[in-house]
């Protein structure tokens, strides 16, 4: 992505080339974390997780100096089981009352081809910190005519494990793996 | 839905031996654990998705016949799942869904082709926006057991389908006319 991305940026700017960098904000509605669990190896319910805010660098000249800061609200979180969501956001899984964000923020960003990076980061859920890898893959830039920017867009793929951030409760018959996939859109 | 009567169809291999002369059993789908995902294209930018849960629905099963097996399955439309609540709104409007007039989307099986050991293609009409067009959902058994005690079948199924066939086709192509299915199931006998 990010070759391709601070490319973009790099021609995006070529009237004022003083300014590498560009900082772009993450639009809420189209950003969201999705996470996927086995359940008893039947089937695999899912979640999401909305209300983005922060920010993504994006360094057209050392795109490892590209950088995300985000963070996303707990209470969004929803799995379409109304009783289900309330029990996630409790203390027994992230107390949201005591944690209601959730952040990523990256410490180093590794170019792995034209549209994709491997980027390193600390994620905090349920206030616990721990270092991951997240695949990302840059989709798109362009005009979008309903808000009238030229913006990015991103998913984002990595496993995690749940006991890491001591949201445990029901492993071993619930699976401590959860997947994570994450699509973003960011505007000036 | 469909995934429960590939489900019928997988059990019905699996206790082939030791089931005897039932011409049809009947499962019914767990409406917490039975979701379809649909997931579409933002302007390329980014996959945002859709969530239906709370089925209704259930499959019978001929086990010495599973051609003649058959699965309906209903979602309402009223329980769309996006996270973007003014969305889910929008969804129920005259343009999208129209869910005043449609209030249910529905799926009935007509052939169940297997396709391997746990997998399998099964067609059905899909009737979304009051349009019924027939659809393909390749469909994998994940697991038939005892889940906390209780039989237990588990199925994925994936497909794809054109929003503009049912008449739902706003915005087509800024947002995308093709969109994805995920289907989870879990039933019990």
């Amino acid at each position: 992505m990010w070759k391709s991305a601070s490319l973009a940026v790099a021609l995006s700017l070529t009237a004022a080339p003083a300014f590498a960098a560009e900082t772009l904000k993450f639009e809420p509605d189209h950003t969201y974390a999705m996470f996927r669990y086995s359940h008893f190896g039947m089937s695999q319910p899912s979640g999401k997780i909305m209300g983005a805010t922060g920010t993504l660098v994006l360094d057209a000249d050392d795109p490892t100096k590209d950088a995300v800061d985000i963070a996303l609200d707990m209470n969004t979180l929803s799995t379409g089981l109304p009783d289900f969501d309330t029990q996630l956001k409790g203390k027994d899984y992230f107390d949201v009352a005591t944690f209601p964000q959730a952040t990523f923020k990256s410490t180093k960003v590794e170019v792995t081809g034209d549209t994709t990076a491997n980027v390193t980061g600390d994620l905090t859920i349920h206030g616990m910190t721990k270092s991951i890898v997240l695949a990302v893959t840059f989709n798109k830039k362009a005009f979008n005519p309903a808000i009238f920017k030229t913006g990015y867009g991103f998913t984002a793929t990595t496993h995690i494990g749940r006991g890491d951030f001591g949201v445990s409760k029901y492993e071993p018959f619930i699976g401590d793996d959860i997947d994570l996939e994450i699509g973003a859109e960011v505007y000036p | 839905m469909i995934r429960s009567f590939l489900a019928a169809t997988a059990i019905a291999l699996t206790l082939g031996a030791t089931a005897p002369a039932f011409a049809a059993d009947t499962y019914k789908l767990e409406p917490s654990h039975t979701s379809v995902t649909f997931q579409w294209t933002h302007f390329g930018f980014s996959h945002p998705s859709g969530k239906f849960m709370n089925a209704e629905g259930s499959v019978t099963l001929d086990q010495a016949n599973p051609a003649n097996s058959s699965v309906n399955v209903s979602f309402a439309i009223a329980g769309v799942n996006t996270g973007v609540p003014a969305l889910d709104k929008e969804f129920q409007e005259a343009n999208w869904f129209d869910a005043a007039k449609y209030p249910n989307a529905t799926f009935k099986s007509t052939t169940v082709a297997v396709t391997g050991k746990t997998t399998a293609d099964v067609t059905g009409d899909l009737t979304i926006h009051g349009i019924t067009k027939p659809v393909t959902l390749h469909v994998a058994l994940n697991q038939v057991g005892q889940e906390m005690g209780k039989a237990t079948a588990g199925f994925t199924a994936t497909g794809t389908i054109n929003r503009s066939d049912f008449g739902i086709g706003a915005y087509v192509p800024a947002v995308s006319d093709k969109i994805d299915l995920y289907i989870e199931a879990e039933a019990h006998p």
